[in-house]
């Protein structure tokens, strides 16, 4: 705990040697650091509570935003975005110094220039969803996009008298007002996308934010796929160059931010281990019979591709 | 060798009786889970055994991020009345045992 501590003393002090490397002319700027794996609906709760404490209810400055993210809930990252811009009204700036993949895109996006490191990854907006298979009882994740292509490809195999092939497939895709629902999902992330790149850094390109917006949903092979600098300045995207000061003090960070996640983990794992001790082991007679006596191998190991 | 996958499973599955839920980031928090993806394996598995003997959901946020089973309230009764039912028998079980 007490190394926690220590990382987040230099992290303020970092965070507050960058607001004097980042000022312009002896400009007044607010920093602020939001380090989390995934942002969800709890989040917008913790960042509005820590706005409050640092900043108050409203800002006259400019603000700075280091982001370290690999996305989350779409709907709270477009939240985190709208808030920030209010606070960020005089001029917003994102600084990613690894990366913000997927909803934390969204956000970043928010912003009126987004500030890379040579190592920064952006990623696409196509919405993943996750949910129970009802015919398997399994989870499933799965990226909202390939839906036209899979009905187009159970289409193919009907057309081509393949009709036992093309069943299979159909039964196996999940209900259709939720499949309707996922394809659907594309549209919000676009909505998100454009609202954001036209309210800021694209104010005056309305017409350049809904292509950039449509094209992080729909132009990219893979949810995963690596946005660097190149190809967000190739994108439209308002990209600048970190000068070497600040570069060095939010590599610094990315490295705390890091060191933070490894320690908390391994916290949590003693909470864990602390909690399995104190179980009543008469649960154990009460769990499902194949569980106490599995199979000879699991054979839902290693099935989700996450 | 030891089967940690198992032991992961049985130990997630003593959490979800016992607090009628466990969320994805608890299964990760396990001591022998070491990734997001092992995590989704372990509550995979959970899911398909507990299906066929406890009343159970999956639940998510709007879209999807915060995944956790959840025993359903038929669920967490039968859950109950089984441990009952086991300690009961495990009293008489004793009380054979000690000798008069």
């Amino acid at each position: 705990m007490d190394d926690i501590t220590a990382i987040e003393t230099e992290m303020e002090d970092l965070l507050g040697k960058l607001a004097k490397a980042c000022g312009n002319d002896g400009e007044a700027c607010h920093p602020f650091l939001f380090a989390e794996d995934r942002i969800t609906a709890q989040t917008v709760d913790n960042v509005f509570d820590a706005l409050l404490d640092r900043i108050g209810l409203d800002n006259d400055q400019r603000l700075i935003v280091v982001v370290d993210s690999g996305g989350g809930d779409i709907d709270a990252a477009y939240n985190l975005a709208l808030l920030f811009q209010r606070y960020g009204r005089k001029r917003l700036t994102y600084i990613v110094p690894r990366w913000a993949k997927s909803a934390a895109t969204l956000w970043v996006c928010g912003g009126d220039s987004i500030m890379m490191t040579p190592v920064t990854e952006l990623g696409p907006l196509d919405p993943q969803v996750t949910q129970t298979n009802p015919l398997e009882k399994r989870l499933e994740s799965f990226s909202s996009l390939p839906i036209e292509f899979t009905l187009e490809l159970i289409r193919k195999e009907f057309d081509q008298g393949h009709t036992a092939l093309a069943e299979g497939l159909w039964q196996r895709l999940p209900f259709p007002i939720t499949l309707g629902g996922v394809k659907q999902s594309l549209e919000i992330g676009k909505q998100y996308a454009n609202n954001l790149l036209a309210s800021r850094m694209l104010k005056d390109k309305k017409a350049s934010a809904r292509r950039i917006a449509t094209r992080l949903v729909e132009d990219y092979a893979d949810h995963g796929f690596c946005i660097n600098m190149d190809e967000a300045r190739s994108l439209g995207l308002v990209v600048d160059d970190l000068g070497p000061d600040p570069f060095r003090l939010v590599w610094r960070m990315h490295k705390l931010v890091r060191r933070k996640a490894e320690l908390q983990e391994a916290q949590l794992k003693q909470d864990m281990t602390e909690q399995l001790k104190k179980l009543p082991p008469a649960l154990l007679d009460e769990l499902p019979s194949d569980i106490v006596r599995p199979e000879a191998s699991p054979d839902t190991k290693g099935g989700e591709d996450g | 060798m030891v089967d940690t996958f198992a032991i992961s499973v049985r130990l997630a599955g003593m959490l979800l009786l016992h607090n009628a839920q466990i969320t994805l980031e608890e299964i990760e928090a396990l001591p022998f889970v070491n990734s997001h993806e092992e995590a989704k394996a372990v509550a995979q598995r959970l899911l398909k055994a507990f299906a066929r003997q406890y009343p159970i959901e999956l639940t998510a946020s709007s879209r999807q991020t915060d995944l956790r089973l959840r025993l359903t309230a038929e669920g967490r009764l039968e859950a109950a009345r089984r441990l009952r039912t086991t300690r009961k028998e495990r009293r008489a079980a004793l009380q054979m045992k000690m000798p008069s």
